[in-house]
Formats: C-alpha cells, structure tokens, sequence
C-alpha cells in the first residue's frame, strides 16, 4: 500500500512539476536578478548589466538617506492610512445599509454602487484633476454654490490639499471593494446566533458588535489588507493628477520606483529601493495575516 | 480674417513669386557656403587645424563643422538624396547583398502616422491629396515596410529597452534626438558616417537645409552623424491680436505703465509680466462668445510642469547670460542668471491660469481658442489644432519671436528660443535587417530626409507634425497647410501669412537643447525644484541650490569631462547672438 501510495505521490508530482518549473521561473528568476542589479550601479545607458560593478549594499544606503525617497514613503503611508480607513469605514457603513435595511431594487443600486471600481484608474485621475481645477472645476463649483461665495482654492497647487485630492479619488473609486467584500462576508454569517440575540432581546447596535463584528473579523483582515496593499502601490491617480507634485509633495512610492528606474533608466538603484519596499511589506503582511492563522489548541 | 477659401490664385502667384525669389537667394548663399567651404577647408589643412580649434572658443575642443556636408554633388547613384537613396537599395538588390523576403520594422512616432499612411483619398483644405508614403516606398524600392506607432513620450523607454535586450524589433526608430547620449551609450543605435560618406544626404546643404541647430543635434562633438530630422519644437510667443490692436486697451495700458502696449509683440519678459498683469481679468468686447458665457481672461498661460518649464528656463537662463560648465567645468547652475530667471517666471504666476502649474499644453490649448488666456507661449501646432477655436475665428493669433532680456553690459536686447524634443530618425542596432543590410535602414532614414519627400510627408493630410525645414516656410503647401487659418502678421514680411514669419526669425535664433546623459533626470530635477518654489513649498535659494547640487549629481555618475565636452557641442553651436555675448567667434 505505501509503495503504490509512492507511485501515485510520484506521479501527482510529476503532473504539477512542469507548471512549478514555469511559475518558479517566472518568480525566482526576475527576483533573485533584482537582487543581484539593486548590489551593483548598473544603468543601461552605460552599458550591459553583466559588467556593470558590485557596488554592494552602496545603493540601499543611498535610497534610504536620500530625502526624497523617504518622502515617498511618508506620502505613501498617509495615502494609505487615510484613503484604506475611509474606505473601510465607508464601505461598512453601505455594506451594513444593504444588510440591514430593506432596499428595493438591491441588485440595481448594487450595480450602480459598484461602477468606480471598474473605470481604469488612468481615466478616474483624469476625471478628478479636472474635478479639482482651480478654475472651472467642479469641486470649487459646487463649493462656490454651497457657500454662496466664489471658491477658488487652489487644491493641486498645496500640498496638503493635493494629496487630500488624491486619496479622495482613491477613496472614490475602491470604496465599492470594501462594500463587496463586507457585504459579502454579512450575507455569509450564520443567522442563528443573530436571531437568538434578538430574541434574546439585544440592540441592533449590540448584535452588529458582540456578534457580526467578531464574526466578520476575518474578512474585515482580508479586505484591509488587500486593499492596503493596493493602495501601497498607486500609482495612476497621483501620477496623472499631480505628476507627484507639486513639488514631489504627492510623489508615492511607485512613482518614485517608475522615475527612477524606468524615465532615468537607474534600475539598479530603483531595485534596491523596490526590495526595501517589497521587505517591508511582507513584515507588515505577515503580521497583520497573523490573526488569520488558527492559534494552537484550537 | 483670411482663410484658405478665400485664396486666389493672385495670392498664389504673389507667394510663388517670393518663393522662387527665396530660393534663388538661397542658391546664392549655397554656393557662397560651398565656397567659403573649400577655402576653410583649405585654410584648415595648410594650418594643421590649429585655426580650427582657436577658432571654437572658449575651449579647444575639436569638432567637425557643419559645412563639411556642404559639398553634396550629384553621383552615379542620383541627384537628390531620395533618388540616391532608393537607387542604392536596387543596386544592393542586384548585387545579392539583400536577401529574398527581406523587410524592414520602423518605429514610428504616433503624431507622424498620419503623414506616413494618411487615410485613403483624404485631402487637406485643397492643399494635396494624401500620399501613402509607405507604399510609396515599397513601390519605389520592392523592400516591404511594417510600422508600429508609439506616443512620442513612450518612444525613449523603447529604444532603450531595445539596447538592454538585444530584442531586434525594429530596424528603423522615431526617437528624440535630445536623448542621443543615452542610446549611444545603451549600445541601441548605430553611427551613420559611413554611409552618409557613401550615400551623401542633404542636411544643412543645398535649397533646402534643416535650420541649422537641428542638423548639429543629430551630431555628436566628432561630427558622426547619428539621425535625421523628423520634428523639431521650438517655442513662439502668442498673444491675443484681437485685444492688443484696440486703441482704447492701448491708452489704458500706456497710462498704467508709462509706455506704449508692445502691439507687434513683446520684446522683453518685463513686458509679458506687464501685459499679463494688465489682461488679467479683462472682460471687454472681444471676450464675447457666441451662445456661451464670456470666459474670464487670464494674464497668461506659462507652462509651470517640469517639461515646459524647463523650456522657459532655458530660454530665460541663456538670453541673462547663463551658462550650465564655466571654462574649468565647474556647474555654474547657481548663479545670478538662473536665479533671475527663476523669480522672473515665478512673478507671472499670479495673473496666469492657476492650473498651468499641473497641467500641460491639452489643457492650454483649447484655453488660448476659448478666449480663456491672453498670452502664452507654444509650438507652431497651436494655430493648426485652435484653426477653428473663436479665438482664432476673432483674430487672436498674434505669433512673435520669443522675448528677452537687455545685456546690461551693454545695453543689447538678447532674445533666443530652445529647440526641443527633436524627433529623429535613428538605426535601430539590433534590428533584424540592420544586423544583415544595415545600409537599408540608413537609406529609408535618407529617403524620408530628402527635401522633397519631407516636405511632401509633411504637408500631408492630417499631419500635425511642426516643421523641421527652413525651405518649409516658402513651401507653399507648407504655408497652406499650417497657416491657412492665420491672420497676416504684416509687420514682419508683408506677402506671406501666419506664424511662417515668426519662425522665420525664431530659426538661426535656436539654441541646441541640453543633450547631456542623464537628461531624463535633469529636466525631473529641474522640474519639480522650480514646481516646489512656483507654489510656495520652498525658497529660490534652495530651490537654485538643489537644482545646483542635483545636476553635479547626475554630471558626475556620466563623467563630467564627457558631460562637459558634450556641452561645449552645444556652446559652440550657440546662435549668433549668444556667441557674441560669451565672445565665442
């Protein structure tokens, strides 16, 4: 019996081989050369990578002193902390609205609700720098007409703003996500335990958080950390909004990655910068994931 | 308002006129040219080049001067480079030398497609039915042409790309020449002396001569040829003719500033700031549109983005004097030339479109047709994509030379422009027919370059490309097809229409763009550093500073010494009133 087991293990493994030789190519290769390019000073418009000199970890300490590098990173946090958390917040709000409330047509507005997930984010950046022109935009349009006075703030012009504008635009159109998602995982939860907390007597308000919050905590994990991944790498809206200005006061962490290594052709200082990154984000990933894993005992 | 309905054929014939007149004089000065040529040549040879190199202060490194290619003779092969050209290919046809089944891949700029392969039976305006310049290349030839088009701010990436992969996909690129150095460097081009010894094109030669800075572009400091011209940008100054031309806006601008409003133009920036000042908001008659509510006028429209606002800086910076290497190759980016440059286009922000400082020419171009700004500054496409905005329709084209600043040494107005993103043609190295004829490659570049079948894929129907032939200006169906919808510029040439005028002047006026190594980055760093002090994140002094400290940066991972060399190409080739200012004879 254990050698005909053997025989079939061999088999199963002969079957997946060739598409593991394929993905692990595809993975490892481009991995293990990024490594290899972030330790030397390669820049094609100096010649092949494979002369290029080891210059060692040279390049990590040069992208992480490097103030503008860290600036990404900073703007790219803020954009994530801020644009994850009101999405979050938002598309629990509606994913509760449609949980709980009896709408009709839900299908339609369904639908409807998830539009701006599925416009390119190339297109959206374009939609909301228009929206934010200081002349003729509409956001100071429909400022203007609320206050009664003529608004004409300047909001790709300041910082703050700018980068208040871009995560309003990332907010806008990922918003329907965190709603899928959580709706999905509400429409999922066993009816049961809410029932008999009803019955029970419990507050809508007490059965959403002694009971559907906790049951809900593993897809809220998911949802926060795929879209927090997400929004770790836009690139789209900020780059066609502002063009990481001004200045390079909404420059993300990818626009920077893209500058560096794709329009100044200094990949091997890009990678160093990308590796960090990519180090970064699996510490970040596996902790926040922890939670997910069952605890021993259980 | 003249448009092209409204032409006869008195008009045509006056036109013809001036053009036969031109090219006769351009006759005269060619063989002037060549003359002078064979007397350098021979002052050269009997000196031993030591003349020629005193001779290119303010260092003496040597260069090839253009004139070389001054003595283009008919050959064997044909009398115009386009007959050279294609005879050759059926000589390497006979000869074996091109195997069966050969065809040739060409990159081709996306804004060009339309020259090259123009919809079928397609005319512009009655100036010439489209000509399908692919199959006019085929039929003449026999060698089959595959074209992929690519946005002209894709096209860098590719050919680099091409140089890192050895990939072979094209054997002829559309590329901009300014990035010439990255290319060589990337091993992704190939040297085309050889041939040009072999199939002699016309670049800056015979009746119809690239202006000259364009042909010293596709140039490196030994003289090698590496490309031929496809489109070069350089910058006019528009503003609202429709506006400056009412007698009671020149009283009222006259009592505000104590001197008269600059009708023909500005000729200085104190100028500009001045009229933006005084237009911004302005609300009169002229700003009435049909059906629609009449825009607010803004004082201007000044490109503050790192692509254009590195233009302006350029500008401003060389016409106060600037320059980038003193004489000991030291960065002298922080000076006082660079910072007054700086201040002076920070000063117009306040009366511009506010948006100008994060968009770009999209934006500003339906905003100068909708009456929405009263000045700016732009390429030649301007007119041609706003022919029918109500601007244009109302008379508010007015097209002049760029402004500039007074030499305070000696009271002398200085005004240039900067010749940018000249798209070329380059020879891919590993394309697959490169790497077995890479002479075809060449003589589909020479055909294209030929005076008269540039000037015939240029004035095709849908082309927007901008001119890159001084000879394009007398050409009429140059004239027909970018300045139909302008109206008459009569102070600078009567006769002729437009903005031909203008450019006519802004060419021998043209400074070389910064073709250095690590372009891309500097023109980012330039960028973003004059972004941050245009809205107020940071001070001139850093701002100035940074720019300062970032190009020696990027200067010296290249090698200053190449960097610098390579600039001295540029110094050397400064128009005449730039040399006259830094003494270069």
């Amino acid at each position: 019996m254990v050698r005909r087991f053997g025989q079939k293990l061999k088999f199963n493994v002969l079957l997946i081989l060739p598409l593991e030789v394929v993905i692990n190519f595809l993975l490892i290769v481009p991995f293990v050369l990024a490594i290899y390019l972030s330790l030397t000073n390669w820049e094609p418009v100096l010649g092949p990578w494979y002369q290029a000199p080891i210059v060692g970890p040279q390049n990590y300490v040069d992208i992480l002193l490097l103030p503008r590098f860290q600036g990404a990173i900073v703007n790219t946090l803020i954009i994530v902390g801020a644009a994850v958390s009101l999405e979050f917040l938002l598309g629990l709000f509606l994913a509760l609205a449609f949980f709980s409330w009896d709408i009709r047509a839900k299908s339609v507005f369904t639908s409807i609700i998830l539009v701006p997930m599925m416009i390119i984010p190339a297109i959206s950046g374009f939609t909301f720098q228009t929206i934010f022109f200081t002349d003729g935009g509409a956001f100071n349009d429909v400022l203007s007409l609320v206050s009664g006075t003529t608004v004409r703030t300047d909001w790709l012009h300041i910082p703050a703003t700018a980068l208040i504008a871009v995560i309003l635009a990332d907010v806008w159109q990922w918003t329907p996500f965190m709603f899928l998602l959580l709706y999905a995982g509400m429409t999922a939860l066993p009816s049961d335990p809410i029932r008999a907390a009803r019955v029970l007597g419990a507050s809508e308000r007490q059965i959403f958080r002694r009971i559907m919050l906790p049951m809900l905590k593993p897809i809220i994990t998911i949802a926060l950390i795929i879209r927090a991944l997400e929004a770790f790498k836009i690139f789209d809206v900020p780059f066609i909004m502002t063009a990481g200005g001004p200045g390079t006061t909404t420059e993300t962490i990818s626009i920077f990655l893209y500058k560096f290594g794709i329009e100044f052709s200094r990949i091997a200082y890009a990678s160093a910068g990308a590796i960090f990154i990519f180090v970064i984000i699996v510490i970040v990933t596996l902790r926040a994931s922890r939670s997910l894993l069952p605890k021993a005992g259980e | 308002m003249v448009n092209s309905d409204d032409r006869n054929e008195d008009d045509d014939e006056e036109r013809l006129s001036i053009l036969k007149r031109r090219i006769t004089r351009r006759e005269a000065l060619s063989k002037v040219a060549t003359t002078a040529t064979v007397v350098g040549v021979a002052v050269v040879a009997g000196a031993g080049g030591v003349l020629a190199g005193q001779s290119l202060a303010p260092t003496k490194i040597e260069t090839k001067t253009v004139t070389e290619t001054a003595t283009v003779a008919p050959t064997p092969l044909g009398a115009t480079p386009a007959e050279r050209a294609v005879n050759a290919v059926k000589q390497l046809r006979a000869s074996g030398k091109i195997p069966e089944g050969t065809k040739m891949r060409w990159l081709l700029v996306a804004f060009a497609k339309n020259n090259i392969l123009p919809t079928e039976g397609s005319e512009r305006i009655g100036v010439q039915k489209a000509i399908n310049m692919r199959k006019k290349w085929e039929d003449l030839t026999g060698i089959p042409l595959e074209i992929d088009t690519l946005n002209d701010l894709e096209l860098y990436g590719k050919g680099i790309a091409e140089g890192i992969t050895k990939a072979g996909t094209w054997d002829l690129m559309s590329q901009r020449i300014d990035f010439l150095y990255d290319f060589i460097g990337a091993d992704a081009i190939i040297p085309l002396g050889a041939f040009e010894k072999k199939y002699q094109p016309e670049l800056n030669t015979g009746p119809c001569p690239y202006y000259p800075v364009f042909e010293q572009s596709l140039r490196d400091p030994s003289g090698e040829l590496w490309g031929f011209a496809l489109c070069g940008d350089w910058f006019n100054y528009y503003n609202r003719r429709d506006i400056v031309t009412d007698p009671k806006i020149q009283d009222a601008f006259e009592k505000q500033f104590a001197y008269p409003l600059p009708v023909e133009g500005p000729a200085l920036w104190s100028q500009v700031r001045d009229m933006a000042e005084f237009m911004d908001g302005y609300t009169g008659p002229q700003q009435a549109l049909k059906d629609k509510a009449n825009p607010p006028l803004r004082g201007g429209y000044f490109f503050r983005d790192t692509w254009f606002s590195n233009i302006e800086f350029y500008i401003r910076f060389y016409e106060l004097g600037g320059l980038i290497f003193d004489k000991n190759k030291n960065v002298t980016i922080d000076s006082k030339a660079a910072r007054t440059a700086i201040e002076d286009m920070k000063a117009l922000v306040p009366f511009q479109s506010r948006d100008a400082l994060t968009s770009s020419w999209p934006t500003m171009f339906p905003d100068y047709g909708g009456k929405k700004v009263f000045q700016t500054i732009s390429w030649a496409s301007l007119s041609q994509f706003q022919g029918n905005s109500p601007a244009a329709k109302d008379g508010g084209f007015g097209v002049y030379h760029i402004p500039g600043y007074v030499n305070p040494a000696n009271g002398k107005l200085i005004r240039v422009t900067v010749l940018f993103d000249q798209t070329s043609y380059v020879v891919a190295k590993w394309g697959k027919t490169t790497q077995k004829v890479p002479e075809l490659p060449y003589l589909l570049g020479q055909w294209l370059a030929d005076p008269e079948i540039y000037t015939e894929s240029l004035a095709n129907p849908g082309s927007i490309s901008d001119h890159a032939r001084t000879c394009q200006a007398y050409d009429l169906r140059m004239i027909r097809t970018f300045t139909a919808v302008w109206p008459p510029n009569p102070d600078i040439e009567p006769g002729r229409r437009g903005a031909m005028e203008a450019f006519d002047i802004t060419i021998p006026l043209s400074v070389q763009p910064l073709r250095l190594q690590g372009l891309k980055e500097i023109q980012d760093l330039f960028g973003t550093q004059m972004n941050a002090y245009f809205t107020d994140i940071q001070d001139l002094d850093t701002t100035v500073k940074n720019m300062q400290k970032g190009f020696e940066t990027v200067v010296d991972r290249f090698g200053r010494d190449k960097q610098f060399e390579r600039y001295q190409w540029i110094v050397n080739n400064f128009p005449a009133p730039l040399k006259e200012l830094h003494g270069i004879k």
